[in-house]
């Protein structure tokens, strides 16, 4: 049977520190502009009336996204080389940088913004779960950094177990389209995938 | 316009198939009948389809990769299907366009043009898939294959209708061609309104550009050089050759919008 690993965000625990996506950029030494962690800060509110008064009822939380290794990948689907592929070991998602031609096709696919391309190399990089740790029975850099303890990685069915099956919340899109790897617990603002009533705050850092 | 090389890629690409359209058009109408005419036209095409090719390219990170993307025909990528139309339809372009300018008895069938054209609507139609994307909300939508498509007829039009000029040829009021270019330009500027307007509220209110202004105006004085040597009944080159760039800068600027569009993703 083969292996699926994942990821599990604490949006509750979540304080948007950016430590996940810093420790990430500085073990991979990535550059500028290439985040393989990226934290969407999402933000929105309303006015409540309660008797006489009228009361703000806003919300503002943070979800920490890298790649989502997703079951149905739309990058994988994407890619003209076949340099992004799901590794059979343990089902995460890589790029084969000798193969890649840095088309960008599958940065266009990926409806979680995870392929990123790398203008000095030339090729798309991406998250690839830190596979290589696993064998050391370590987890990936950014949940070993997190200091809220916010995040976890394991085979997902393991994750499941412990944390539930969710992999929706705003502003991601709908786990329907690519069945993301991936399980969210909400925080007590946390409004559903599709939500609208509400604004990502970070464009230009994610 | 970090997507340049795209936009030239696109519009050229659908120019060179709406030219090899409107030649198989022609030619059953009885509007080309040298094969000299025909050879020239294949010449167009291809040199239209060369550039859009280097252009496409130079887009890529790693140039030298580029037959990698051979790999991708096993999964089914678009992108891939798309690179293999390109082929498919340059070869045929370039066979019917060598027969011709040999004077070749097999250059004056119809078989080839025909094909040559059919791959090159199939081309349209491959790089239309790769554009439709569930990720990017602008481009998921039916919209995508019209505007492909419109580019494809009002370029291919154009530049038939520049050939013909060369030979001293036209069209007059009467003709079909006059009717096209009207019905061009009265479905364009709906087309192009139309369009925006669907656009999420938000996404057409975050996207500030002048583009689809430029667009509509080099339309409108593209298609007015095209039609006054129709009005006249006289061909002219100089009329045909600036409707031509106009009307190609026109779909450039609509293409740049198109892709501009990008930015405003699902997440």
């Amino acid at each position: 049977m083969a292996k699926q690993y994942g990821f599990y965000v604490d949006t509750a625990k979540c304080t948007g520190c950016n430590t996940c996506r810093i420790a990430c950029k500085d073990f991979y030494d990535l550059e500028l502009g290439v985040n393989h962690r990226r934290i969407y800060e999402y933000e929105g509110g309303n006015w409540v009336k309660k008797d006489n008064g009228w009361h703000p009822d806003v919300f503002s939380y943070y979800v920490a996204i890298s790649c989502n290794h997703c079951e149905q990948p739309a990058c994988t689907s994407a890619c003209p080389t076949g340099a992004m592929h799901k590794r059979k070991d343990d089902g995460l998602i890589a790029v084969d940088s000798n193969r890649c031609v840095g088309c960008r096709y599958c940065e266009m696919a990926c409806p979680y913004g995870a392929p990123q391309y790398s203008p000095t190399k030339k090729v798309m990089t991406k998250c690839d779960g830190c596979f290589e740790r696993i064998p050391m029975g370590k987890k990936p850099i950014c949940v070993e950094a997190c200091p809220m303890r916010a995040l976890d990685f394991d085979q997902i069915e393991v994750l499941r177990e412990k944390y539930g099956h969710q992999a929706d919340i705003a502003p991601l899109p709908s786990s329907e389209m690519t069945k993301p790897s991936l399980v969210i617990k909400s925080n007590r603002h946390a409004r559903p995938a599709g939500d609208t009533t509400g604004n990502l705050q970070n464009p230009k850092e994610v | 316009m970090e997507h340049l090389s795209l936009v030239i890629f696109t519009v050229l690409a659908q120019a060179s198939a709406g030219l090899c359209l409107m030649m198989v058009l022609m030619k059953l109408g009885g509007a080309i009948t040298s094969q000299g005419v025909m050879a020239m036209g294949y010449l167009v095409a291809l040199a239209l389809l060369g550039v859009a090719g280097i252009a496409s390219i130079t887009h890529l990170g790693q140039p030298l990769r580029v037959m990698n993307v051979m790999y991708g025909l096993a999964h089914g990528s678009p992108l891939s299907w798309e690179i293999a139309a390109v082929t498919v339809f340059g070869g045929l372009a370039f066979i019917t366009g060598a027969l011709n300018f040999k004077g070749h008895p097999l250059g004056q069938s119809i078989a080839l043009p025909l094909m040559t054209a059919v791959f090159g609507m199939l081309m349209v139609y491959a790089i239309t898939q790769v554009y439709t994307l569930p990720t990017v909300r602008a481009w998921n939508t039916q919209w995508t294959l019209a505007q492909f498509m419109t580019s494809a007829l009002v370029l291919g039009c154009v530049l038939g209708t520049t050939l013909l000029s060369f030979e001293n040829k036209s069209f007059n009021m009467t003709n079909v061609m006059a009717l096209v270019v009207i019905g061009i330009i009265l479905l364009q500027l709906p087309l192009l309104t139309q369009f925006i307007g669907q656009l999420e509220g938000e996404l057409s209110a975050t996207l500030d550009s002048q583009l689809p202004l430029v667009r509509l105006l080099m339309l409108v004085a593209g298609c007015l050089f095209w039609l006054v040597p129709m009005l006249k009944g006289q061909p002219s080159v100089a009329f045909s050759l600036i409707a031509t760039v106009l009307l190609m800068g026109s779909e450039m600027a609509g293409r740049a919008y198109f892709y501009d569009l990008l930015h405003l993703r699902l997440l």
